[in-house]
């Protein structure tokens, strides 16, 4: 076995080491945080990540009839108001779990949590 | 000197399989709609971005002009009016004939049909009953049964006559309206699949508001895995269903609801009697046609438990689940080994049923 | 006989040998599989025959050792076109060229070349899975794949580099 044999074996187990390392970082960080997307009418305006870091927080996004107000606080995030006639997203409260989702039809806004969701889409 | 030359080979090696890696053969395309008063989702996977995003395209405009043509809602004098076939056929009913697309005449045989086979469990033509209800306003009451009774009288698929040769369709009564909110989004779900289909999509999955329409297997080359919605529970699920290639469509009383005194009245109406159905909280039915998953759904919501399971086993290949109001659940035989229960939805389940 | 004969006719003879052994070494090996979610990954073990025809003649009859060895392999093990078949053909394709590529490099010995082929041929298996699954999960796998490599690679080598130099003392000329 010559020097560069020895160098070789050592290169394999530190990238053996090394990549594991990494992907079960990448892992953990995946498990432990998601990303809430906002859209009007189709079109993406913002996004927010939901981890248990992030600090209680509102904003408000111009649906098509109006204000609509939301909270985000740590891992889950809700519509606390709306300008629009049945509130069916208010009355929906929190969600916190990636595939799931507030969706008001008359603003045309929604919530969605992505993430590895358990179902691929839900009958209801 | 050759051994640099080889170091570059390597690095050159690498960059391939890395780049072999990121670009793999199949990419996902996905795109959201308002259409049909709900929300529309359209994945799909392919090697070609390009060629996806026009298949979607076209599917979403195929779903918008079968919901134009089944459109009871638009004020008369409106361009979404003079487009509706069934504003037109309301229109005209106790008059005379319509004639309508090719595709309403498809909807409508299939409606009628069902209708014949439910016993009018699924009704096309209850459009005089819903108005009354008026789920979509903003301040429902419940109706006095005086008026509904009344109502009644103007309601029933039997009105119905559907003239494939001429394509032209007569509701024999005036003041009978149909009323094909229960079909029409099932139907125009199908005709999106059949589009994907045809431009030689193998991997899709259609959900237009909970009415869900698969091709082939989820990304990961498994059956599309579809949550059953908890009735009473947001966000809940009740259990999974497995779906390659098929439909699996539900009919909730979650859906469009207001309570009086402690009952709940919601948007999905017997049309036999007039008021909303009470034996079922939702019914699922999975089968491969999306349009008549859609109608069935609603028949077997309306339905007796026992008659929604036996018009279920009677059909072919057409699988249901209820969630019944004593907080059962129970399903066709035929499901068994393709859905799993939570075991801790606090529904009851008896295995086998 | 054998050496009497042309040089052509030497190296036909010799490389059918090399893939005849390679095919049964790679029948033996389908018994013992790696863990991945695809089945029908393997060691890498019958990569000796590549090793063989690398020195004797060259990358390209050490590409077609590896192509033949896994086509006849598959089809003799009736997993020709599986995803096993299309695992082996990846892992071997990389390996060979990997292999031919360090070969060159002077401050490796045989050793080194094998692992190298072992590490490379687990990659190429891997990139085949992630093609076949269309799932890039699978990379999950890669630490325990290169691991797996280790024993693997200094088995091949060591056993190369005895055969080596029996050849050479039999005064085959080697690459």
């Amino acid at each position: 076995m010559t020097r560069g044999d020895k160098l070789l074996v050592l290169l394999i187990m530190v990238s053996a080491i090394m990549s594991a390392y990494v992907l079960l970082c990448n892992r953990s960080n995946k498990d432990s945080s998601h990303q809430a997307v906002i859209s009007v009418e189709g079109l993406v305006v913002r996004t927010i990540t939901l981890s248990r870091e992030t600090p209680r927080q509102d904003f408000v996004i111009n649906g098509k009839v109006g204000k609509t107000d939301i909270e985000v606080q740590g891992r889950r995030i809700r519509v606390r108001d709306a300008h629009c006639n049945n509130r069916i997203c208010v009355r929906q409260g929190w969600i916190d779990k990636p595939g799931e989702s507030v969706i008001c039809m008359p603003g045309q806004v929604v919530i969605s949590i992505e993430g590895a969701a358990p179902v691929d889409a839900v009958t209801r | 000197m050759t051994g640099w030359k080889a170091l570059l080979a390597c690095l050159l090696l690498v960059a391939v399989m890395v780049y072999a890696w990121k670009h793999p053969s199949e990419v996902e395309y996905s795109s959201q709609q308002f259409l049909m008063d709900t929300f529309v989702t359209v994945k799909v996977y392919g090697s070609d971005r390009g060629h996806l995003q026009q298949s979607v395209n076209e599917a979403f405009g195929e779903m918008r002009r079968i919901a134009e043509l089944a459109d009871h809602f638009p004020q008369a004098g409106t361009a979404a009016y003079r487009a509706s076939d069934v504003c037109a056929i309301n229109e005209k009913a106790g008059i005379r004939p319509v004639r309508v697309h090719s595709d309403t005449i498809t909807m409508l045989t299939l409606a009628r049909q069902y209708a014949e086979l439910s016993h009018g469990a699924f009704d096309p033509a209850i459009g005089a009953v819903t108005d009354l209800w008026n789920f979509s306003g903003d301040n429902p009451v419940i109706p006095v049964s005086e008026s509904i009774r009344q109502r009644l009288k103007l309601s029933g698929f039997r009105y119905l006559t559907v003239n494939r040769d001429n394509s032209t369709v007569y509701v024999r009564k005036k003041g009978v309206k149909l009323d094909l909110g229960a079909s029409a989004k099932g139907y125009a779900t199908e005709k999106a699949y059949q589009i994907l289909k045809r431009s030689g999509i193998d991997k899709a999955l259609i959900d237009a508001g909970g009415n869900i329409r698969t091709i082939g297997t989820n990304r990961e080359g498994k059956p599309w895995k579809i949550g059953i919605k908890d009735p009473r529970r947001e966000g809940g699920l009740i259990g999974t269903v497995s779906v390659e290639n098929g439909s699996a469509v539900t009919s909730g009383d979650y859906y469009r609801f207001f309570e009086r005194d402690g009952s709940r009245y919601h948007h999905i109406l017997d049309p036999r009697t007039g008021y909303p159905g009470n034996h079922t909280m939702s019914a699922t039915v999975v089968t491969q046609d999306s349009a008549l998953a859609d109608i069935l759904s609603t028949a077997c919501f309306v339905l007796p438990p026992s008659e929604a399971l036996a018009l279920a086993t009677g059909l072919k290949e057409v699988d249901l689940l209820l969630i019944t109001s004593d907080k059962k659940i129970i399903h066709t035989p035929t499901l068994t080994g393709r859905i799993e229960i939570n075991p801790n939805s606090g529904y009851r389940y008896d295995q086998g049923r | 006989m054998l050496s009497s004969a042309p040089a052509p006719d030497r190296r036909i003879v010799r490389l059918s040998l090399l893939i005849a052994m390679g095919v049964a070494l790679h029948v033996v090996e389908s018994m013992f599989v790696l863990p991945l979610p695809v089945p029908g990954a393997r060691l890498g073990l019958a990569n000796i025959v590549t090793v063989l025809a690398l020195y004797l003649y060259g990358v390209r009859d050490g590409l077609l050792v590896a192509v033949s060895r896994v086509f006849l392999g598959s089809l003799i093990g009736g997993v020709f076109l599986s995803p096993a078949f299309f695992l082996a053909l990846g892992g071997s394709l990389c390996s060979t060229l990997t292999m031919g590529l360090f070969m060159r490099w002077k401050w490796f010995s045989v050793v080194g070349v094998c692992l190298a082929g072992a590490a490379a041929h687990n990659c190429g298996q891997l990139l085949a899975a992630r093609v076949l699954l269309k799932n890039s999960a699978v990379i999950y796998y890669l630490p325990l794949l290169l691991v797996a490599a280790l024993p693997t690679g200094l088995f091949t080598g060591f056993a190369m580099q005895s055969l080596l130099k029996k050849l050479r003392s039999a005064g085959i000329t080697l690459k």
